[in-house]
């Protein structure tokens, strides 16, 4: 499968019902990025290609629940033709603060055990 | 307010205020004060409520000496002494600190003294600012109280009344602040040997004065770590939605631990803090 047929069919099978569209998903995921374009291995083993996601957060995310807030968060994909797995890097950090998680700035002290 | 290990306190600044509010000439003279005037002026409000105190002048915060008004205005209100904008000291925040301390003394003192709610809408059209001998006769405690740690500033006013009219209810006022970057303690009991060991605080609470605040929790807090995302390896269409919550989550246990922090540590002196003026 081609990357970026493989990627958009991976991302919208697994955010529905999590992040929607606003209005299609044909618009909602677009490549972007240097990698946007994609790029394949020598070989053709491994091809990867960046994009983004933009919509709206429905349903649970890390146990919070649908908020109705507008998310918009980037990601790498990189397909294992051999092996047919895929790897991908999502940088969840910033949709916590779009879905209005907000950092209470009192770190905890030190002396508490790492579980 | 000067230094908070825990994220409630009362402390040193608040148990004067209480203490200042206790006398009902001065919550007169403290609305009188507080409130904005027609061209929206009110006396800021760290020189106001009894921050004066001969006992609030000397703070060492960050190695510097200060007055706890001087704190309010640098690090609370964002603004020196002459006004000029300063960077407070809350994260994640931004917003009018003074404002909302303002106002939450006011409704807190109208209700101790039973008069009507001005609010900031009537507040520049409003002539009739009582004086002690107008103000009627009711005067019940007001308590202030600081929670350090909430995603934004507020202030919370509460009150009940339980007998007599004049004097058989209470007031109580909780200012809800984002935090300052300050370490929380995370056991009730104070681990830190330059504090634990100050007067009026125990890490297992036994005596009781006529003033206390005690905290309530269990002995041990452990981190534990939600998923994080980790680049494996995953069959298509799987793995990509973090399952639990990623942030930090906490887990207490060991049982219960009951502890009075000391004043300096956000608790308050067995035998109360005194508003104490300055000379004429």
């Amino acid at each position: 499968m081609e990357i970026h047929e493989f990627i958009f069919v991976d991302l919208r099978d697994q955010l529905a019902g999590t992040f929607e569209p606003l209005s299609s998903w044909e618009e909602a995921i677009t490549f972007a990025g240097d990698l946007g374009e994609g790029f394949q291995s020598d070989g053709g083993r491994f091809a990867v290609a960046s994009w983004e996601f933009q919509g709206i957060h429905v349903g649970p995310f890390m146990e919070i629940g649908g908020t109705g807030e507008p998310v918009s968060f980037c990601g790498i994909t990189v397909l294992d033709n051999e092996t047919e797995r895929c790897y991908r890097s999502v940088d969840w950090t910033p949709v916590l603060a779009q879905i209005g998680v907000a950092v209470h700035g009192r770190p905890l002290h030190a002396e508490i055990i790492n579980g | 307010m000067v230094g908070m290990p825990w994220v409630f306190e009362q402390g040193t600044v608040l148990s004067v205020i209480d203490d200042y509010l206790s006398d009902r000439g001065r919550a007169v003279m403290a609305l009188h004060e507080l409130r904005p005037k027609p061209l929206g002026l009110g006396l800021p409000v760290a020189r106001s409520a009894g921050l004066s105190s001969t006992n609030l002048q000397s703070f060492l915060i960050d190695g510097v000496n200060m007055s706890a008004s001087r704190h309010l205005e640098e690090h609370w209100f964002g603004h020196d002494r002459n006004g000029e904008p300063v960077t407070p000291r809350w994260l994640g925040w931004s917003g009018d600190a003074e404002s909302i301390m303002r106002w939450a003394l006011i409704c807190g003192i109208e209700r101790s003294l039973g008069l009507p709610h001005i609010s900031p809408a009537e507040v520049a059209g409003f002539s009739g600012e009582p004086s002690p001998s107008t103000a009627g006769t009711q005067h019940w405690p007001v308590h202030v109280y600081w929670s350090c740690g909430a995603p934004f500033f507020q202030g919370w006013v509460s009150w009940h009344l339980h007998g007599n009219g004049d004097t058989g209810g209470v007031v109580n006022i909780v200012l809800c602040t984002p935090g300052n970057g300050e370490q929380i303690n995370a056991t009730p009991i104070d681990r830190n040997p330059q504090t634990s060991s100050l007067p009026d605080g125990e890490t297992s609470a036994r005596i009781v004065g006529n003033h206390g605040l005690w905290v309530v929790g269990e002995a041990v807090t452990e981190k534990v770590y939600g998923s994080v995302t980790v680049i494996v390896p995953n069959a298509p269409g799987q793995g990509l939605l973090p399952t639990s919550y990623a942030g930090l989550r906490l887990r207490t246990s060991g049982g219960i631990v009951i502890s009075a922090p000391s004043e300096a540590t956000g608790g308050v002196l067995r035998s109360g803090r005194r508003f104490k003026p300055a000379s004429p």
